[in-house]
């Protein structure tokens, strides 16, 4: 039995616990917050997406963590890094495969092992001295990377995730999140952020739960290409008046959540199908609904999304 | 990658020293700044790509379209 509180109303599927990826699969589609919140589905390659994800955030905290509480030269937290992500892609006697299983036309496949290491320790020498630096916490003093934060809202809901790093750039506050993609960043890779939910997720949490009036988001991203990574960062500016709308259309949302938890039914949104890169489950949408459940279990895994575990 | 480095990364991590670290960490700086100068590994030479024509010519049983021209005197 899973020990972790859930996100859900017992013995309902009416969500409380609300992170901006759950809340992200919603407003882009309800059939798609049901496969991936509700039924727990996710394809091979979002997982490997999402584990490596996992593993670059994990790599930067920790040199953060090295240099500003563990008082480490930048020589030696690269280096410990780079040991904690070699043994933690270590499985069972054999390096990590990552994306190797995947088809070489499968947007994840340049997420390799190596490729996670070259860009680490790129993104790391080229931020060396970095112009961002990160905060301490006016209360633990600890730096201020990789914070859980849950604060309750309207309603009986809570909104709650994690913030990357929380950084003084030009002496103004703002929260920096990381990202890593196979997409050029370009204008076109940028624009997708603002406006984006999840930016406004991370400005109303820095304001609410951590009590840091940031200014918006600086999106951190790195793009791992074959032979080479590049890392581009880009702002995204929100203002009060900004912050109160997203609020308020959250709570229509949420509402809609809870209606089609109680209706047991989630509709689909068949004009977000090809957006976003084209949606995990189009070619399930696309099968008559007598057999669909059998394409999930043959092409997709069951992972539950609990935006109340720490990650 | 070199055959260094994959030996390397193939390696239990548990088993690496400090040294072999920055091996790779090294490896991975003088990459980067060659990629920053501009500078990119010489390309594997690309076999050549028999035309269609010739592939036509194989499965008649022709090496080529030149002997098909020398066999018609042509050539």
């Amino acid at each position: 039995m899973d020990a972790h509180p859930q996100p859900f109303h017992e013995g309902t599927k009416v969500q409380w616990a609300w992170d901006s990826t759950s809340l992200g699969w919603l407003k882009e589609c309800p059939r798609k917050y049901q496969y991936h919140m509700i039924e727990q589905w996710r394809g091979r390659g979002e997982s490997i997406h999402l584990e490596y994800g996992i593993l670059y955030h994990a790599a930067l905290e920790e040199y953060d963590r090295m240099k500003l509480e563990g008082g480490m030269s930048h020589d030696d937290a690269v280096r410990w890094v780079v040991r904690e992500l070699l043994t933690k892609t270590w499985r069972d006697g054999l390096p990590w495969r990552g994306a190797k299983d995947l088809p070489a036309d499968d947007k994840a496949s340049l997420k390799s092992r190596e490729n996670l290491v070259r860009t680490v320790v790129w993104y790391l020498n080229k931020f060396k001295d970095d112009p961002a630096k990160t905060l301490m916490h006016p209360v633990t003093g600890k730096p201020m990377v990789e914070l859980h934060f849950q604060f309750e809202i309207e309603g009986g809901y809570s909104l709650c995730g994690y913030l990357d790093r929380v950084v003084e750039f030009q002496e103004q506050p703002f929260v920096m999140d990381r990202k890593t993609t196979t997409s050029t960043l370009g204008s076109y890779y940028f624009e997708q952020f603002d406006p984006d939910n999840q930016m406004s997720v991370y400005t109303v949490a820095s304001q609410v739960a951590f009590h840091t009036p940031v200014k918006g988001v600086i999106v951190d991203a790195a793009q791992i290409a074959v032979g080479f990574s590049r890392f581009v960062r880009s702002f995204v500016f929100k203002t009060a008046d900004q912050i109160d709308e997203w609020m308020k259309d959250l709570y229509v949302y949420l509402e809609q959540a809870r209606g089609y938890a109680e209706r047991g039914y989630w509709p689909q949104n068949d004009k977000s199908c090809h957006k976003y890169g084209g949606c995990a489950f189009r070619e399930i949408c696309s099968k008559s609904p007598q057999v669909r459940e059998k394409f999930l279990e043959t092409h997709f895994q069951r992972e539950p999304w609990n935006p109340l575990v720490p990650r | 990658m070199s055959t260094e480095l994959s030996e390397l990364f193939d390696r239990d991590p548990l088993h690496l020293s400090d040294q072999d670290l920055d091996v790779i960490v090294q490896y991975q700086r003088e990459h980067q700044t060659q990629h920053e100068l501009g500078v990119k590994a010489a390309p594997a030479p690309k076999a050549k790509r028999p035309s269609k024509t010739q592939d036509l010519l194989k499965e008649l049983g022709l090496a080529s379209s030149g002997d098909l021209l020398k066999d018609l005197g042509l050539k």
